[in-house]
């Protein structure tokens, strides 16, 4: 995580708004993971009552949110910009919802993760579609968003399972003697997020043309 | 235990193939980008080649219809007046008028010859490029103010089609006539080397640097003709400033 917020810096006058978006989002979620590190540490409370998944919660939030703002500001038809806001407006309802009724701010959001994940899917599809269309951009690993989106698609993808049985794994794991439990989905998650992060990093690295 | 077990069995295939299909659509927009970009250069390079064939039909018609005006005007009109001029000497009237009516026919006679060498330079159809941009030189020398200069080694030589040479020597002669028009310069060197693999056509002077070529997007009929002259020989133009002054305008072709 390190590396592109790096790049961020040293190519801080040069990004453009969605490239510090995403600058943004890298040191908020560096911040969230340590805050996550520090909580786990000092609060030795049962993980079914106290836990840092709040953090995780909000995180998902703002990932939707930046993911869909830089898409939907990409987006060159109207009809698909308003196909992205309402995509949106469906997923906060639906976290609203979920937090309410089925998977509250302690708990892992599983629903809402697989619901996002489905929404950042077609939002993708809609922007490889527009890239196939534009016949002048000859060289897709030149273009940043490029490796954004593919960074989303295959972090997306890879993570679909993951976050789909987390919850169950979690019991497994709280069932389960520390020394014991050997985290498989856990690192499943950590290398498809590494190469999320090499995507980020292209994607900060390069520049948006004109 | 087991129930575990198989659910990491699903997470393990679902993400496999999740992640399987993720890269293979990618790798499919990828391919299909470049097929796509492929048909569209293929395209483009038939496109330009009925546009270089469009051209060059253009300039042909535009060169015979040339020819014939000047052959008409050199061969009917030209010999009229001649014959006019002799059969004049015959009449016995004043001499004032004699000399002013022959010296007119002269003048018209002239202007006959001029426009027809213009229109179709007969150097180039007799002797070929090299010796037709020395008489351009030496012709343009003649306008006073400005030295023209043509420089072409013995060693050099140049392979180039009839059309081509005539479209080589109408760029020289348009360019020249914008250093005459715009540029104020003192001293214009041509100079054209050539050789197997290709030519290279320079000209420089040292006026005020503003002789328009091509990328001004003009509208003048004269720099579209360059420019249209250029992509039918397949060369191409190069403009820079001098060194110290003027303007530096390379041609190039290779063959």
């Amino acid at each position: 995580m390190i590396i592109p917020i790096l790049i961020g810096i040293i190519r801080l006058q040069r990004l453009t708004l969605p490239q510090k978006l995403i600058w943004y989002l890298m040191i908020y979620t560096l911040v969230t993971e340590l805050l996550s590190m520090w909580y786990i540490d000092f609060y030795d409370a049962p993980i079914e009552t106290k836990n840092n998944l709040p953090i995780f919660h909000s995180y998902s939030y703002l990932e939707y949110g930046v993911v869909a703002f830089i898409f939907y500001k990409k987006a060159k038809i109207l009809t698909w910009r308003k196909t992205i806001l309402a995509l949106s407006i469906f997923y906060y309802a639906f976290s609203i919802i979920n937090v309410l009724n089925w998977e509250s701010i302690w708990e892992f959001n599983s629903n809402q993760r697989f619901v996002e994940a489905i929404l950042i899917f077609i939002v993708l599809v809609g922007f490889f579609v527009q890239l196939l269309r534009n016949v002048e951009d000859v060289y897709f690993e030149r273009n940043p968003y490029f490796w954004l989106s593919t960074g989303y698609f295959i972090y997306f993808a890879g993570t679909l399972f993951v976050f789909l049985f987390e919850k169950k794994f979690t019991e497994y794991a709280i069932a389960m003697p520390k020394e014991e439990y050997i985290d498989y989905h856990g690192y499943i998650h950590g290398v498809i997020f590494i190469l999320l992060i090499l995507h980020y990093s292209m994607f900060l690295w390069l520049k948006e043309k004109n | 235990m087991a129930e575990r077990e198989e659910l990491e069995f699903v997470l393990y295939i679902g993400t496999a193939t999740m992640v399987a299909v993720a890269l293979g659509l990618i790798a499919f927009i990828v391919f299909y980008q470049r097929k796509i970009i492929a048909k569209q250069r293929r395209i483009n390079e038939i496109e330009l080649k009925n546009q270089k064939r469009l051209v060059a039909a253009e300039i042909n018609t535009k060169e015979r219809e040339q020819k014939r005006i000047a052959q008409e005007l050199h061969d009917d009109i030209g010999s009229s007046l001649t014959a006019i001029r002799f059969m004049t000497q015959k009449i016995d009237d004043s001499q004032e008028v004699k000399k002013e009516l022959m010296e007119a026919l002269g003048v018209a006679a002239g202007k006959v010859r001029r426009i027809s060498n213009d229109l179709l330079p007969h150097v180039l159809e007799e002797l070929g490029l090299i010796d037709a941009l020395i008489f351009l030189t030496s012709e343009l020398n003649k306008s006073g103010g400005t030295s023209f200069v043509f420089t072409f080694k013995k060693k050099d030589f140049i392979i180039l089609e009839k059309g081509e040479q005539l479209s080589l020597y109408r760029i020289v002669q348009e360019l020249c006539n914008n250093i005459l028009k715009y540029a104020e310069a003192k001293n214009v060197q041509i100079e054209l080397k050539g050789s197997a693999t290709g030519l290279v056509l320079i000209i420089s002077d040292d006026g005020n640097g503003i002789i328009p070529v091509k990328n001004e997007r003009s509208e003048s009929l004269g720099l579209k003709n360059i420019e249209s002259r250029i992509q039918y020989i397949g060369g191409e133009i190069d403009r820079s400033l001098g060194k110290d002054k003027g303007t530096v305008v390379t041609i190039t072709k290779v063959y």
